[in-house]
């Protein structure tokens, strides 16, 4: 308490802070692990050799020496896809995520700041969306907008966004009645001002801990809509519709189940721990 | 001809967490006679709380830790009683008045199921008996029974506090504990509770502690007076001794000299310079020597002792 | 006339709730000469707070006019509005919610510069805020510490170098010490007359402790439910009060002297309850020793009864 409140750049502060937390440490270097792996899979194993060519006389072999993760029902290397899945899953899913916490961050403060009218037909829109189940919604985007990456992201995007619109008006609300924002309106600070710098810093949490729980769903989601064909097209490896391949084989050959599963696991698991960590180094209240 | 009901020697607690090492209260001795009240004064962060919470071993168990001293309470030493046991005593021998009547009543319980709870709890009395006992204390604190049906949120702040009064008083305790009983409500409501209180403590004779930042408080209810600052008691006497008695501890002092005075018309009040330690880095020596008007070497280097004035204690260096 | 600072004119605030019509301000007249204090006074719910942010504009008002150095404010559209908030600022009771906790000292003492787009170079900021802080007592290390580090007094002091930052006039002190430890609040108090003296600041000061407020006052206001009940400079309101509920106040007081214990103390019986469609009457006429039958019929008219004094009451 005594030394000089030095000023530290926000980003050393917060890595600072993030060390501390072990758990956090952990998942961040499993997650940079999983994105070095994306990067670099080229180099780990070939994808046109190995990752998509068929071999039928090798398929549904158990994990050995020679296919660390056994084979599947085609005969490829399931190493092999599970390396070069990282790269569509990982990237489909965080960036439908980040995307989709953004736009609902924004929908959700505006309804929640403003209220009244605005409000409500903000959250009425929103509620009708909610009612859809998710994988019906996409279905329909997709179907409207044909098939497709690009399509395949709106369509999660405006399945999933809804969820953080309510959550984050929810913490709007809180956040609001605040009595530092009613002292920023008195200072003479404009509404945009104070959304982005009272409101949305102070909902931050909630955020980053909804994003990281979405991460495992939104690759759910992904693969589900792949199973249906509106995603990503085989022989293109992912691990969510890895997962629905392997189910024709649960009996006899569960590693085609479990090797994806864990991948997913253990992503998600890293995610959530970096979240949480994020979340507490973000937050100057809990400093030291 | 006095009889001591509690009897605190040397206490010591502690809040320790990860980072740092709070000395919350510092080798506190205090005594309290059976139907006298004892106002304990202090700032935020003076330990008076914690002080209370350790008679009644309330201290959040994870973080707090009493290191030295014992309490005595009718001769049993609290602080060796099993939880078992500690809680027989709680509600009916020692029991509490919080400082926020609006949070510490549950609000889904009507008011007589609130006051009952605690006879079933400690009392063997009948459903008859627990009902005429409900209407007894209501009576007591001045609210009407046929409210007693009523919940919390159908009352006001004042009438909620007589509620939680009323809570307390239900296993008629020999010690009262209240936390800032009036810190929460209008001063023409806390004019009417004081009055209250001061009169059932006088009629019931209950011991009371009375923990408190108003010194107007205390004068108004209470026969001693201990003044606690950075985890240490630096005055202690009779309410007489505090009020008026000549010799002074500067801390003491200076709180009164930032009271407004109403009598008076002065245009600038004296306050203590500076501001409280942070409780995790005391300084060295007595703990008040950088606010302190009167400092000399011997306050930085050294702890002063307790000196005793017949019953007047004064914990500083210029009394030595 | 022209040392009228601020002058409000039959203010009125009612919030719509389930129940009915709140009267949070109902009918308010006050007026402050530049350079002085006017302290308004009151319990919960008496309408005080709303009083403050009312006049500037926190609150959209019901019915009346606050003139501001002669120009009625509830004229002004949103950006003479904006130009306005740099004459006129507000200190508010708690300073552990009204800091964004997210911002360090001297952002959020930056806040009103940058908002208004004061300075263009970062240096002169810099200096600005520093200048700032040394008026209102804060140490130059506390530069980039975050508010949670702070004690309470501390925190108001940010507050308050937040307040100045824009050079106002005149200042809406909302229970600017009221959850400040004694010894903390006798300093901030100290400071903001200092302050007064300086800048020659206008203050109206919201408090519910009668005793905090006889330092800082020119002239006292004290409302009950609403409404003004009394109004006169602070000396005579404190040697000559006249209406029953400002003499209950001053009574309710408890004073740290010793041989008032037991006596009983001049206090008023009953709660104070919620201006929700009130009838007309006097509204402290149910908590009154003297009500008269008259007092719960007629609405009790705001009169000088001497220089000065003024008082709602029957008797």
């Amino acid at each position: 308490m005594n030394n000089d409140y030095k000023k530290q750049s926000q980003v050393k502060e917060v890595f600072r802070r993030l060390k501390k937390n072990k758990p956090a440490l952990i998942g961040l270097i499993v997650i940079s692990i999983i994105i070095l792996v994306a990067i670099f899979a080229d180099f780990i194993v070939d994808y046109e050799t190995v990752a998509i060519e068929q071999n039928i006389s090798q398929r549904l072999r158990p994990p050995s020496r020679e296919h660390w993760m056994g084979t599947d029902g085609f005969g490829r290397d399931v190493f092999a896809r599970i390396v070069h899945g990282t790269r569509v899953t990982l990237s489909l899913s965080l960036v439908t995520t980040f995307s989709s916490a953004f736009l609902g961050s924004i929908i959700g403060a505006i309804a929640g700041y403003f209220g009244g009218r605005i409000d409500n037909i903000i959250m009425r829109i929103n509620d009708t969306i909610m009612c859809i189940p998710p994988i019906l919604l996409s279905l329909s985007v997709v179907a409207a907008l044909g098939a497709g990456l690009r399509n395949l992201f709106i369509a999660i995007l405006v399945a999933s966004t809804p969820g953080f619109v309510r959550l984050i008006r929810s913490v709007v609300l809180g956040v609001r009645s605040e009595e530092f924002i009613e002292a920023a309106h008195a200072l003479g600070t404009s509404d945009i001002k104070i959304i982005w710098n009272h409101v949305l810093p102070n909902a931050m949490g909630p955020i980053i801990v909804q994003s990281t729980m979405y991460v495992a769903g939104m690759i759910l989601l992904t693969s589900g809509l792949s199973f249906l064909g509106l995603g990503v097209q085989p022989p293109v490896p992912e691990w969510g519709y890895m997962l629905n391949e392997g189910r024709e084989f649960i009996r006899h050959s569960p590693h085609l189940i479990y090797m994806p599963g864990i991948a997913i696991v253990i992503s998600a698991l890293s995610l959530n721990l970096l979240g949480d960590g994020l979340r507490d180094a973000l937050d100057p209240k809990l400093k030291n | 001809m006095r009889e001591k009901l509690l009897e605190i020697r040397d206490l010591k607690v502690i809040y320790k967490t990860d980072e740092e090492t709070v000395e919350a209260v510092n080798n506190i001795d205090l005594d309290l006679y059976k139907g006298e009240s004892l106002g304990i004064v202090g700032e935020t962060g003076a330990g008076k709380t914690t002080t209370a919470l350790s008679i009644i071993r309330l201290l959040p168990y994870r973080v707090a830790k009493i290191l030295s001293g014992e309490i005595i309470f009718n001769e049993q030493n609290l602080l060796e009683l099993s939880e078992k046991d500690m809680r027989k005593i709680r509600g009916n021998n020692i029991s509490m008045i919080f400082q926020d009547p609006m949070s510490s009543l549950n609000p889904v319980l009507t008011v007589e199921d609130q006051i009952a709870e605690v006879l079933r709890l400690h009392m063997d009395y009948g459903k008859e008996m627990i009902k005429k006992r409900v209407k007894e204390v209501l009576q007591l604190v001045g609210i009407p029974h046929d409210r007693m049906f009523e919940y919390p949120h159908q009352f006001s702040g004042g009438m909620k506090q007589r509620v939680g009064i009323a809570i307390a008083l239900a296993c008629d305790p020999d010690l009262l504990i209240a936390d800032e009983p009036t810190t929460a409500l209008d001063v023409t409501i806390q004019a009417q509770v004081l009055n209250m209180i001061d009169e059932l403590q006088s009629r019931l004779k209950t011991s009371m502690i009375l923990i408190t930042h108003d010194l107007g408080v205390v004068a108004q209810t209470c026969d001693n007076v201990a003044i606690m600052y950075a985890g240490e008691i630096v005055e202690s006497g009779t309410a007489k001794d505090i009020f008026e008695g000549e010799r002074h501890h500067p801390y003491t002092e200076g709180l009164f000299g930032s009271i407004p005075n109403l009598d008076i018309d002065e245009k600038r009040l004296n306050p203590i310079q500076g501001v409280m330690p942070e409780p995790s880095m005391l300084p060295s020596g007595c703990r008040f020597h950088p606010r302190c008007p009167h400092c000399m070497d011997i306050c930085i280097a050294e702890s002063p002792q307790s000196k005793s004035f017949d019953g007047h204690h004064i914990k500083c260096h210029l009394f030595l | 006339m022209s040392n009228k600072l601020i002058e409000v004119k039959n203010l009125k605030k009612y919030f719509n709730t389930p129940m009915g019509n709140l009267h949070a301000v109902d009918d308010v007249s006050v007026s402050i000469d530049r350079g002085k204090t006017l302290g308004v006074v009151g319990e919960s719910g008496c309408g005080k707070s709303t009083l403050g942010k009312t006049i500037i504009r926190l609150h959209e008002p019901t019915e009346g006019e606050v003139l501001f150095k002669g120009e009625n404010i509830f004229d002004y559209s949103k950006k003479d509005m904006k130009k306005l908030r740099s004459s006129i600022q507000i200190i508010f009771q708690d300073p552990y919610s009204s800091l964004n906790p997210r911002m360090t000292v001297s952002r959020l003492i930056a806040e009103p510069l940058i908002s208004n787009k004061i300075y263009k170079s970062k240096r002169e900021m810099e200096d600005r805020i520093k200048s700032l802080m040394e008026t209102v007592g804060l140490s130059g290390r506390l530069y980039n510490a975050y508010p949670h580090e702070l004690d309470g007094g501390r925190r108001q002091r940010i507050g308050i170098a937040r307040a100045l930052a824009m050079n106002p006039d005149f200042i809406i002190c909302d229970e600017p010490v009221s959850a400040l430890d004694v010894s903390i609040q006798a300093q901030i108090l100290n400071l903001l007359m200092d302050l007064q003296e300086e800048l020659e600041l206008t203050y109206l000061f919201i408090t519910h402790d009668l005793s905090v407020v006889k330092h800082i006052s020119d002239e006292i206001l004290v409302m009950y439910l609403g409404q003004s009940v009394e109004k006169a400079p602070y000396k005579e309101l404190f040697d000559n009060p006249i209406h029953p509920y400002t003499k209950a106040l001053l009574g309710s007081i408890p004073k740290p002297i010793l041989g008032e214990r037991g006596k009983i103390r001049n206090t008023i019986k009953g709660e104070i309850f919620t201006p929700i469609n009130p009838a007309s009457g006097c509204r402290f006429a149910k908590r009154c020793d003297y009500a008269k039958e008259k007092c719960y019929v007629e609405d009790p008219v705001f009169i000088e009864v001497s220089e000065n004094h003024f008082v709602a009451c029957h008797i």
